[in-house]
């Protein structure tokens, strides 16, 4: 028997420590990858992520089982994230450069040939830069859709607004990156 | 709906977030419309390019160092873990109140502090001892009229003279 996000939430508030380790290891590997795909900092995902975490942990009694778990936690993340990205800009610690540095380290497989990976790095390049260039509830939208695989009325849960501003926020995201891929001749025909 | 209509709604069909009679609308104008037919091809692929930068899993370190902020957060007592005070869950117009009331306060105390304050006294000025020395020459030679003193008229002769003012 499965035991829900809920439940654990109720256990970690009376603080059985069990409980929280189990959420760690439900949500870790989505939490880390929606700070990096957000952030492209490897290392900064990692604190995030692992700050979100404890947020949750001090938090606990201030969760009400109403809510949806899986959206709560994104929204803390994304919180995080953000006040990250303020933060950033107010003291430019990341240049592009050193974000290209860290596509290249983290895309490369020891399974693909060099030309694939070139491929793939150039591409992860083309599709970071497009992401970046949106505005940052488009950018959130995006990649909790494409990546997180998160319906339409979890991310309206997350960004706090309707599904219909989703939904145009999801269309006019995915029309931009389009655009930028097209620009940069990328040949979709291919594909 | 027109090719407009249909375009708008492309990136929601392609998600499956529409409801079965929008889809169904959409997959049979997708039937006869070249033009959004390519579009729906176009946003598709656009989605498959962005799913190809790969998902990184947490290192591996990550559950470990974790875990051992958390014992830390868990072992502090109770109270303490997210804030030393509690804070006030009160309403907010009662902190506003709270804090105009002080204001008003202090402004009435500063303001009565300024017109209650004690009149400044004159510091009490010792008699010179030469006007000592005159009263204590008369009280001996028991003279009444101080002019009759014969330091006053030594006194009086040289302001005479104008030899001191």
């Amino acid at each position: 028997m499965i035991i829900s996000d809920e439940e654990l939430m109720e256990r970690c508030n009376k603080g059985d420590m069990a409980a929280f380790e189990l959420i760690v290891l439900r949500y870790k590997d989505a939490v880390f990858n929606f700070a990096y795909h957000f952030l492209i900092d490897y290392h900064r995902a990692q604190d995030i992520s692992q700050e979100a975490f404890l947020r949750v942990l001090k938090n606990a009694g201030k969760y009400k089982s109403r809510d949806y778990f899986k959206t709560w936690l994104y929204r803390i993340v994304t919180n995080l994230c953000k006040n990250e990205l303020r933060d950033r800009k107010r003291h430019k610690t990341l240049s592009l450069e050193d974000s290209i540095l860290e596509i290249e380290k983290f895309s490369f497989s020891s399974y693909d040939s060099p030309e694939e990976n070139y491929e793939k790095r150039e591409m992860t390049k083309l599709v970071k830069d497009a992401i970046k260039s949106l505005p940052e509830d488009q950018q959130i939208a995006i990649v909790l859709r494409e990546y997180e695989d998160l319906n339409y009325e979890e991310i309206a849960l997350v960004l706090n607004c309707s599904m219909s501003a989703v939904k145009s926020k999801i269309h006019r995201a995915r029309q931009c990156i389009k655009r930028i891929l097209l620009n940069k001749e990328v040949f979709y025909s291919d594909l | 709906m027109n090719c407009n209509k249909i375009k708008s709604q492309l990136s929601s069909y392609i998600d499956g977030e529409l409801s079965e009679k929008e889809s169904f609308f959409i997959r049979e104008h997708l039937l006869i419309c070249q033009d959004c037919h390519q579009e729906e091809e176009i946003l598709r692929k656009t989605s498959h390019l962005v799913k190809r930068w790969e998902n990184i899993p947490a290192p591996d370190s990550f559950h470990q160092v974790l875990l051992a902020k958390a014992d830390k957060i868990s072992h502090q007592p109770q109270g303490s873990t997210i804030h030393a005070v509690r804070p006030f869950t009160g309403p907010r117009w009662v902190i506003k109140v709270a804090f105009y009331g002080v204001a008003v306060l202090l402004l009435f105390l500063l303001i009565y502090s300024f017109t209650t304050s004690p009149q400044r006294e004159t510091p009490s000025v010792e008699p010179h001892p030469i006007y000592a020395n005159m009263r204590n020459n008369m009280q001996e030679k028991n003279i009444q009229n101080p002019e009759d003193l014969p330091i006053y008229t030594t006194m009086a002769k040289i302001k005479v003279l104008g030899i001191w003012e």
